[in-house]
């Protein structure tokens, strides 16, 4: 099929990121500003609403994290309204959150961050023998045969020959800081390749227990289908298979390709040990409860903070503390009615558009003033880390036994020592040791499920406090969650029961955060101080730390743009600064749209 | 490529955009008018949204694709765009994150698997307003019955499906 350079009329770029690095004479970075140029809109879309159809809503904010959005607006309401749930709505939802965190670090490492790592052109030079012994040597898995990666290598060769490798264009093939040899190249592209045919037999989870694919339902109370085994219509044995079925390979998937194929690549990048490190304060909302949330002492990833990277002492959290969690916007575009300084809890929170940067297209972003759609939200005022390597670390520090031998076994293909773990390829190596931890545990929680339905209990709905009649006439509440990307939360206030204040603290806000009002730097802006660029303009550095963090654009901003220049291109400033993204060139442009929203 | 025909139409786009989610809105027109009257048997009708790299499997599993979207084509505001085949360009690169897996690299992903739909046809709509709301604006509401038709003709030329026959006669 021919490929033609034409203006991209169906692009779904879901926001934007852009990141600007000042740099001295040697390339190095020395200040990093991120931006989210594009506004979100939710809580403008939500006021006014039913609260039990917020999630409807809520879980269009992104197409990658769906059903985390849509389960924090619902535990938000179910907060307010002072719902339980049932034993067995609570292990399902425990189930469809793990199967969204495998299917999410699957994809993630293989089809963002791979191409950080592995060379595609690369793996045309590997000897499939040799890719095979290595396969062999370092997994079970079945697909490990010399003719096997021969085929691959084929595949590989074809597409680059016949031009459809284009389809990878703009990746920094042959770029010096690529260390891999040629057959962990091409044993990580046979991967990516079956990942991606894998992702098929993961979504059955969401299939069963969502009843409508690609967006599953929901419902506030519990689960929105009844449990029985007698009933075509029901979860019943026959169901319930396909969703065994389902972890089993996604278990076998991540202890066999997954995870083995993260400590095969990450002894050749040893330096990401040491770069990339941030903020080193670490926030966890916590996630799996196994008695009702309100009970954080149940969670499987506990509830805590880590502050100057001392695992010795997990500091308390409160999402309801009006002094813990405050949002403030002295460099962001919006405008709080306490002035710039002010910081405002979710449940206060203010949504006034207050855009007064350039008009598009622009150079650069004034960033001693404001500039960015992202509100920097803080924890006690301290700039947080949130996402896997919070949650690895939490398990750590807290003694988990599973998180510990991994860690450890990590740290030793690494030869390297904890601290290790504070850094670019510390995130990555989290979130492949996380997705064993969960991968398992979903696998117990469906044996829980089935015992449970075995006992008896078919329960999966609690309607007492269905009718907004039984609700009261103010209420507040607020949904907090381990999304993959990080500690995600939703605040809504309820007045005669109608949404009057919605509010979403999502993993990208709190890592893509600018500046606060104490000019301390967000996640992001404090990873890629002290990174050296082996060539500006080619910053495949600053890729694999900012990738090292799972971006994700779409909730923290939220819109589209019709050019698919935008991030493909890479522009070297003449004087000392990087812009990872060319200007932004949208169909509409942010500051026209804002203008007509008011 | 499946032997066995599968003929799918997506509707794509963001809900929270007004005429972003046009696609989306379309389908659920769609739907409802298959719910009522059984009008599209033997098609598979879906709202993926913006869910990028998850609709691998359903673009893989198709022969024959019709894709409803909002596309910027610089034409007048609530005008379609149609593009057929290999004029979609295939596309995929660095990019920042997950969320910026654009749809077209979902296709090219399949094309370099070899599970592209042998018939593929876009449909879209220059949007008049991607501003802020669930609802599409009064234009774009208006395309939707053209985008559909447009939809049916394609997969009639296709031949792989036919108007129920007592609404054929009403014409």
């Amino acid at each position: 099929m021919a490929q033609r350079l034409v203006v991209d009329p169906i692009t779904r770029i879901e926001g934007h990121l852009r990141i600007e690095a000042e740099l001295d004479g040697n390339h190095v970075i020395k200040k990093a500003y991120s931006s989210g140029t594009m506004v979100r809109g939710i809580e403008i879309i939500l006021r006014g609403r039913d609260p039990r159809e917020a999630w409807a809503f809520a879980q269009r904010t992104c197409g990658v994290c769906t059903t985390v959005h849509a389960f924090a607006s619902v535990r938000a309401v179910e907060d307010a309204l002072d719902i339980r749930i049932p034993k067995n709505a609570n292990l399902i939802r425990n189930i469809m959150i793990a199967q969204q965190f495998v299917h999410d670090h699957v994809m993630h490492f293989y089809h963002l961050h791979a191409l950080d790592w592995v060379d595609i052109v690369n793996a045309l030079k590997a000897d499939p023998k040799k890719t095979s012994d290595i396969a062999r040597s370092i997994s079970p898995w079945p697909n490990s045969s010399t003719g096997y990666f021969a085929e691959v290598q084929q595949k590989v060769k074809g597409l680059v020959e016949s031009g459809q490798l284009s389809i990878f264009a703009n990746a920094y093939w042959g770029h010096p800081a690529y260390k891999l040899p040629p057959e962990i190249d091409l044993l990580a592209v046979a991967h990516y390749l079956e990942a991606l045919d894998y992702q098929a037999h993961f979504v059955q989870v969401h299939t069963v227990f969502g009843g409508k694919n690609p967006h599953p339902n929901f419902v506030v109370g519990g689960v929105p289908f009844p449990i029985d085994p007698n009933s075509d219509m029901a979860l019943n044995a026959q169901t319930l298979a396909i969703v065994k079925n389902a972890i089993d390979t996604m278990q076998s998937f991540v202890h066999q390709v997954y995870l083995p194929d993260l400590l095969a690549i990450a002894p050749y990048y040893k330096e990401y040990t040491t770069l990339g490190e941030g903020l080193g304060n670490f926030l966890v909302w916590g996630e799996f409860p196994s008695d009702d949330i309100r009970n954080p002492e149940s969670y499987l990833v506990p509830r805590g903070a880590i502050l100057n990277r001392d695992l010795s002492h997990i500091h308390e959290v409160d999402p309801r503390d009006f002094g813990q969690v405050k949002e403030f916007v002295k460099h962001s575009w919006y405008k709080y009615s306490k002035g710039d300084d002010a910081g405002l809890h979710p449940w206060e929170g203010e949504t006034e558009f207050n855009y007064d940067g350039p008009l598009p297209p622009y150079d650069f972003l004034p960033v001693e003033e404001r500039y960015s759609w992202l509100k920097a939200p803080r924890w006690k005022e301290h700039p947080m880390e949130v996402g896997p390597l919070a949650r690895v670390l939490m398990l750590y520090a807290t003694g988990h036994e599973q998180t510990k031998a991994l860690v450890n076994k990590t740290l030793k293909v690494l030869d390297a020592p904890l601290e290790a773990l504070f850094s670019t390829l510390g995130r990555t190596a989290a979130r492949a040791i996380e997705a064993v931890v969960y991968v398992d545990a979903m696998a117990r929680w469906f044996d829980e499920l089935v015992d449970n339905i075995a006992a008896g209990d078919y329960d999966t709905f609690n309607e007492e406090r269905w009718d907004p009649s039984t609700w009261p006439k103010h209420a507040r509440g607020v949904g907090t969650l381990e999304a993959p990307r990080g500690a995600l939360g939703h605040w809504v206030v309820i007045d005669d029961g109608k949404i009057s204040n919605y509010q979403q603290v999502v993993p990208t806000t709190w890592l893509a955060s600018p500046r606060d009002h104490k000019d301390q730097p967000g996640a992001y802006e404090a990873s890629l101080e002290g990174t050296k660029l082996a060539i500006p303009d080619q910053p495949v550095e600053i890729l694999r730390t900012i990738h090292s963090f799972d971006p994700c654009m779409a909730c923290a901003v939220h819109m589209v743009d019709a050019n698919q220049q935008v991030l493909g291109s890479t522009m070297i400033m003449p004087s000392t600064i990087v812009q990872m993204f060319s200007k932004a060139n949208a169909l509409t442009p942010p500051v026209v749209t804002l203008g007509s929203l008011k | 490529m499946t032997a066995e025909r599968h003929v799918l139409v997506l509707g794509l786009g963001n809900l929270l955009n007004t005429d972003e989610g046009i696609g989306v809105h379309a389908i659920w027109e769609m739907q409802r008018r298959h719910q009522e009257t059984g009008r599209y048997q033997g098609v598979q009708l879906v709202d993926g949204g913006v869910l990028g790299m998850r609709l691998l499997p359903y673009v893989d599993e198709a022969t024959h694709l019709v894709l409803l979207d909002c596309v910027d084509a610089g034409k007048a505001p609530g005008e379609l765009v149609e593009l057929e085949g290999e004029d979609i360009p295939l596309y995929a690169g660095v990019k920042v994150s997950m969320h910026q897996v654009t749809f077209q690299e979902v296709l090219g992903v399949s094309l370099a698997r070899g599970h592209l739909p042998e018939y593929l046809y876009l449909i879209g709509m220059q949007p008049v307003s991607l501003a802020i709301g669930a609802e599409p604006t009064p234009e774009g509401r208006a395309a939707i019955p053209r985008m559909i038709e447009r939809a049916e003709q394609v997969l009639q030329q296709w031949g792989v499906w036919a108007p129920p026959t007592d609404d054929a006669a009403r014409r």
